[in-house]
């Protein structure tokens, strides 16, 4: 083993200062595995003396950067949108979270790809990072300004929700403990790192990293979201550049955010090769500005303005000229954006643009997500800033209904044709999937279909699920569907008639209305958290994030007066012929039929983002929120029952939650308040 | 949501590393129970085949690493020793990530330490990737006459919770390297069986947001 060792310690003191990429990367990974090997020694001080003999090794050749080579993020690397989304308002405007592969929760894949574009330099870092940590543990630990912070961070990282209030006290010797731990696991694959590995990977770096963390868990958010100073500084001015790196994960509610992973984060320019010389119509007109007797064939050798645009321009005053820049601009932006894969949200548009107005914007992502399938006239080279004296309200959404946007070949688009077809095939499969009882919740749909938007994803499958509660009038059970629609309108007035613009009264509202005189925009809110709840089955959490104003006894009062009438609707639905059902006992009879029409739909193709079939007959809502209640119930009643007992009523609940509850009851939780 | 939270982006079932690495696959294992049913000298009796009588409460948490070859495979286990008290529950749970393999460890002389089985099962389910597997295990057997936990009942409970089950002492050294190669064997199995499952349409739609959302179990190559 030790022969093998000095053999690379010779080979590396050979050329180390000129050691190329795949020479490195095989230097990297014995230096790896000796540390791994190392780890497996009872004795700690073997690893303390491996990894400094690593440690000076790899200090005989420094950290490559940007400067050194070319950054331009490698082809094929995607925008992560789930991180996009989660991006913070106060993090570098410019900049966007990509998608990066690895194991664990691969910081130093994304350290690597925010450096040099790719993650070529990943296993260097970690190894790296891991001798920083475990040469300078006392500097971590103790030495720095940040040390209280950082030990604050690890231990906010090591709890859960429940327990944050009795972390606080988590002794030094046990954080230690688990910094010595983490460390010994940072040169295996697969690693997770948290806050201290930042702090050291600044120090390998030598330079600041900016750890964005998203707006949420604010509570905790300070010790995150930090820009990281390394231990000693390069010299340099080009290393001195900030490294980016984001926390991402899942996102639980507004406020409630858990992280998985980290997400690169690199500026915007890099991710396109300018190659067509991106216009900048800023720089035209101050050109203009400056003399305004320049030419268009001086001009068009350095932007790809076009003439006409460029003469109109010319003609229009000055703070005309700065207008139409500015949209241009914002357009051609957001557009990138949309071509990158994510769409720019409104709020950090109107920061970067504030001059361009909402309806603006949304005229435009409506024009990008119908053109999907089109490219959207006016932004393609040739023709900029033709359709500028557009209406901002042309393209409404009559568009979205009447248009059949199918795939034309020859168009660019900004995704592959398989995974972009039409809209409006898009929206043909999620009624039929509405239509089957087997919607795809939101999130798998993104997945096959990330340029939908979600408002666009709900407003359809309210739709299609309008339509279904109508009762397909065109099959054959058309006369069951009519009675449905008559009874819609007795029974589900709101829905229909405040779509129709006509009076918004509910028959209900006498009843849900506590309040003496609710403001008409309380009314309004109220009906629509009635409908979501009645007509929509929202989950009881989800209510109580959304509609913090209306109780929980309302939502459940709501609940049951729409299960009757649910139930009165499943009667008369199945007395007309098995209709499809779509109550809870309409999808375990029915399941057969769905599977098979499930299988149906997946040899047909594009349907393959159809979840599983195990998925899709989770426990719905409704019967969740019930079981929660149940068990709560019986938990104050004292006579809590054994799984057996509760799977009897709730047979799709599956065990494991079942436990879980049971645990959150025994350490004091409420499941519900009702 | 809760219980699935483990499960994005870490769950990685057997990291296939390049050729020049010194192993195969490596599998994370924790060891997880209640305070001084011996973790940790199981975890020593397996990895250093070493035992101290003297009980020396784990603190925080740590592991030890061990190739073994099984299935003509190298394959590393990287074996996490938890502290079981309550206190620290919380900490523990956090490294449950990624972790394909648990052995939940009871004594068979405490009653209590059993009692507990039904909780950290639950902890698992809670915290960890839905496919990670889990061996029950009743440690201590070489105390036969301090015995209060029949082996019909941890058998039972095993049974009712879907996991396997071994009797072992980490002092006599009965069943400690067969607990763990069970459980490679398990998890290998996993493995294969979740490749076979594997459909490459569904697996070729998910590319490119894999990362972003609750991923199938990565399904890497493994033979084994």
């Amino acid at each position: 083993m030790m022969n093998r060792w000095d053999k690379e310690q010779s080979k590396s003191k050979r050329s180390p200062q000129t050691t190329r990429m795949p020479e490195r990367a095989e230097l990297v990974d014995a230096l790896r595995c000796k540390l791994q090997e190392a780890t497996e020694w009872p004795d700690p001080d073997y690893l303390r003396a491996v990894t400094s003999d690593v440690g000076k090794l790899l200090s005989s050749f420094s950290v490559p950067s940007a400067c050194e080579r070319n950054r331009n993020v490698s082809m094929g690397t995607e925008v992560d949108l789930e991180a996009k989304a989660l991006y913070p308002e106060d993090a570098p405007m410019d900049m966007v979270p990509l998608s990066c592969q690895g194991q664990g929760n691969h910081l130093f894949e994304a350290a690597s790809v925010s450096l040099l574009g790719d993650s070529s330099l990943s296993a260097e870092l970690q190894v790296r990072t891991m001798v920083e940590m475990l040469l300078h543990k006392q500097y971590y630990l103790k030495g720095m300004i940040d040390s209280k912070i950082m030990l604050q961070a690890a231990r906010f990282s090591l709890c859960t929700e429940e327990s944050a209030a009795r972390m606080d006290q988590l002794p030094m010797a046990i954080l230690e403990a688990i910094f010595d731990a983490d460390v010994k696991a940072t040169c295996f694959p697969g690693t997770f790192s948290n806050m201290w590995h930042i702090y050291a990977l600044a120090s390998v770096l030598q330079r600041d990293v900016y750890s964005i963390y998203p707006m949420s868990n604010m509570k905790i958010r300070p010790y995150f979201n930090r820009i990281i100073r390394p231990r000693a500084r390069a010299g340099s001015a080009c290393q001195s550049q900030t490294l980016h790196v984001m926390w991402a994960g899942e996102s639980l509610s507004r406020s409630v955010f858990r992280p998985q992973y980290f997400a690169p984060v690199v500026p915007v320019s890099t991710l396109h090769c300018p190659s067509s010389g991106e216009a900048l119509p800023r720089n035209t007109l101050e050109l203009l500005n400056m003399d305004p007797d320049i030419s268009y064939s001086m001009l068009r050798e350095k932007y790809s303005i076009t003439k006409s645009t460029f003469y109109r321009w010319k003609r229009q005053s000055w703070e005309h000229r700065q207008k139409a820049a500015t949209r241009y601009e914002a357009k051609q932006y957001l557009q990138q954006c949309f071509s990158a894969g994510s769409f720019l949200p409104l709020q950090q548009f109107r920061t970067r643009f504030p001059e361009v107005s909402r309806s603006t914007y949304y005229t435009w992502k409506h024009e990008m997500l119908l053109g999907a399938g089109v490219r959207v006239p006016g932004l393609d080279a040739g023709i900029p800033g033709a359709n500028e004296n557009q209406s901002p309200l042309s393209g409404g959404s009559e568009n979205t209904e009447s248009s059949k946007l199918h795939p034309r070949p020859g168009f660019p688009r900004p995704f592959n044709s398989q995974r972009s077809p039409s809209m409006q095939l898009v929206k043909s499969f999620l009624r039929n999937c509405v239509s089957l009882n087997m919607c795809p919740p939101y999130k798998s749909f993104r997945k096959t279909y990330p340029w939908i938007s979600r408002s666009t994803y709900y407003n359809w499958r309210r739709e299609a699920m309008t339509r279904v509660a109508l009762g397909p009038k065109d099959s054959a059970t058309g006369q069951i569907g009519n009675t449905l629609v008559g009874l819609g309108d007795l029974q589900l007035p709101s829905l229909y008639k405040s779509r129709a613009g006509s009076d918004l009264r509910s028959p209900f509202l006498p009843l849900c209305g506590s309040k003496s005189n609710p403001s008409p925009l309380q009314r309004t809110e109220r009906e629509e958290a009635k409908r979501r709840v009645q007509k929509w089955r929202m989950p009881h959490s989800v209510f109580r994030v959304r509609y913090r104003t209306i109780s929980s006894s309302t939502y459940f009062l709501w609940r049951r007066a729409a299960g009757h009438q649910g139930a009165g609707l499943r009667q008369q639905r199945r007395e007309g012929a098995g209709l499809r059902a779509c109550g809870e006992t309409g999808v375990s009879l029915d399941r057969r039929q769905h599977l098979v029409a499930a299988s149906t739909c997946l040899r047909s193709g594009m349907f393959s983002l159809l979840p599983a079939p195990a998925k899709t007959f989770n426990v719905t809502s409704l019967s969740k929120a019930e079981a929660k209640l149940f068990l709560q119930q019986r938990f104050e009643s004292n006579t809590f029952p054994t799984f057996k007992e509760f799977s009897g009523f709730y047979p799709l609940t599956p065990r494991s939650t079942y436990y879980m509850w049971k645990r959150a009851l025994i350490n004091g939780m409420v499941l519900t308040d009702y | 949501a809760a219980h699935s939270m483990a499960s994005a982006t870490d769950a990685r079932f057997g990291q296939k590393e390049s050729s020049d690495q010194n192993f195969d696959y490596m599998f994370k294992i924790l060891i997880i129970g209640n305070s001084s049913v011996g973790k940790t000298s199981f975890l020593f009796r397996y990895a250093d085949d070493s035992f101290t009588p003297a009980f020396v409460s784990t603190v925080g948490i740590d592991f030890k690493v061990k190739t073994i070859y099984r299935n003509e495979k190298r394959i590393k286990l990287q074996i996490w020793d938890t502290a079981g008290q309550e206190r620290y529950r919380t900490i523990t749970t956090a490294y449950y990530r990624g972790a394909m393999g648990f052995i939940l460890m009871y004594d068979i002389t405490n009653e209590e330490s059993f009692n507990a089985v039904q909780d950290w099962s639950t902890q698992i389910k809670t915290y960890s990737w839905d496919n990670a597997q889990v061996l029950l295990v009743g440690n201590k057997c070489d105390m036969e006459d301090e015995r209060v936990v029949l082996g019909e009942r941890g058998r039972q409970l095993a049974e009712h919770l879907g996991f396997e089950y071994f009797e072992a002492s980490a002092k006599d050294n009965i069943n400690v390297k067969q607990t763990f190669e069970r459980l490679v064997d398990i998890i290998c199995e996993k493995m294969s069986e979740s490749l076979d499952a594997a459909d490459p349409a569904v697996t070729g739609a998910k590319q490119g947001t894999q990362l972003n959302d609750q991923p199938a179990p990565p399904h890497q190559d493994c033979a084994c």
